[in-house]
């Protein structure tokens, strides 16, 4: 079930750090490491098992505490409106 | 009858007042007051004694009925913080108080209860003129802050609180029934200033005082929540946002208690107003 980003969201530079304001919930987010590479990552999209293989390339920390973040990451993204699940896109496009 | 004219950016209001009250009137909008020629108003206030109190017609039509003219006051002043927050266009409406050292302007901002009017009232009594109240507009493309200078209103206990401690010397500190204060500063600028400085207090009993450092990245979420809806969307006020932060220096004041607060206040003008190093 592959991931999306919503089409709501607009990214901005702050600083070095990167922003995500979620138009759907009129809110604003500034991003950790971790939850900016699974954002940059998401430029098309991945599922869960993607996501790991993506990050477990790119950081060095053991594969249980990896999962455990990507998973609370793509949830927190989630309930935020940031991204949303491929079976919520198709809803929305026969709706 | 009276008719005072109310000048604040991008906002111009009339108020018609019977002779007795205009003295009142005059008193509490005094840093609004304007002398100038008049043109077309935006909104008109008309107040009208009544057998059961006071009545207000806004541009003709009947708003509401007090029961004096000091809740009428209070009333029209809730009414033009609305009327400027639908006028504001491109400029951010940041639900904040400000006052200025030297040309820089200090915007203190927080949710509700967090300490935002009490650290407005505490700058004002360290000799710091008065911006704005409630609404703070700024021009994101300048960042000028616009004078929006009302009288402060905050518990009737932290100001009763305050005046046992430190002798007002700097405004007018009156109390409303059980519950209410308001404090009226003398000196208050009416020019725009540059936002230089945004303070975030943090009140807790149970906290050592101190003052943080912040990174823009630590406030953009909040301060984007202390702004009033914008009329021009929100993607632009998040863009505006972003600016404006970027370019301010950002403190988080943590206090305990009155003293701490005038302590910790004391001490950053001291570090604002130090050359550069």
């Amino acid at each position: 079930m592959p991931f999306v980003r919503s089409e709501s969201v607009k990214e901005k530079p702050v600083g070095t750090e990167l922003s995500l304001y979620v138009g759907e919930h009129r809110s604003i987010h500034v991003l950790n490491p971790t939850a900016r590479f699974i954002w940059e990552s998401l430029r098309d999209p991945l599922t869960f098992d993607e996501l790991l293989f993506v990050m477990g390339e790119a950081f060095t920390i053991d594969a249980a505490t990896l999962q455990l973040d990507l998973r609370e990451t793509l949830d927190r993204f989630v309930a935020l409106g940031v991204l949303h699940s491929m079976p919520d896109v198709d809803a929305h496009a026969e709706a | 009858m009276r008719t005072l004219r109310l000048e604040y950016p991008k906002l111009s209001v009339t108020v018609s007042v019977p002779d007795d009250m205009a003295a009142s009137f005059e008193r509490n909008f005094a840093h609004a007051l304007s002398v100038s020629l008049p043109t077309t108003a935006h909104l008109h206030f008309d107040v009208r004694p009544q057998i059961d109190g006071v009545s207000v017609l806004r541009n003709g039509l009947l708003s509401g009925t007090f029961p004096n003219a000091t809740e009428v006051m209070f009333a029209i002043e809730e009414d033009l913080e609305f009327a400027l927050i639908e006028r504001l266009d491109g400029w951010i409406g940041f639900h904040a108080g400000a006052v200025t050292l030297g040309d820089v302007a200090i915007v203190t901002l927080g949710h509700p209860d967090t300490g935002k009017t009490t650290t407005t009232l505490q700058l004002a009594e360290l000799g710091l003129p008065m911006l704005c109240e409630e609404v703070t507009p700024v021009d994101p493309d300048t960042r000028l802050v616009h004078s929006f200078p009302h009288p402060l209103t905050l518990a009737r206990g932290y100001g009763e609180a305050f005046a046992a401690r430190y002798p007002v010397t700097r405004g007018d500190l009156s109390f409303y029934g059980a519950d209410m204060a308001r404090y009226a500063p003398h000196a208050v600028r009416v020019q725009p200033a540059q936002l230089g400085v945004m303070l975030f207090p943090a009140y807790n009993p149970s906290s050592t005082p101190a003052i943080e450092r912040l990174s823009p990245a630590d406030v953009i979420p909040d301060v984007f929540g202390y702004c009033f809806t914008p009329t021009r969307g929100d993607e632009h006020l998040y863009d505006s946002v972003i600016r404006v932060v970027e370019q301010c220096r950002l403190f988080r004041l943590h206090t305990c208690s009155i003293e701490s607060a005038r302590t910790l206040l004391i001490q950053l003008i001291a570090d604002l107003s130090a050359p550069p190093m």
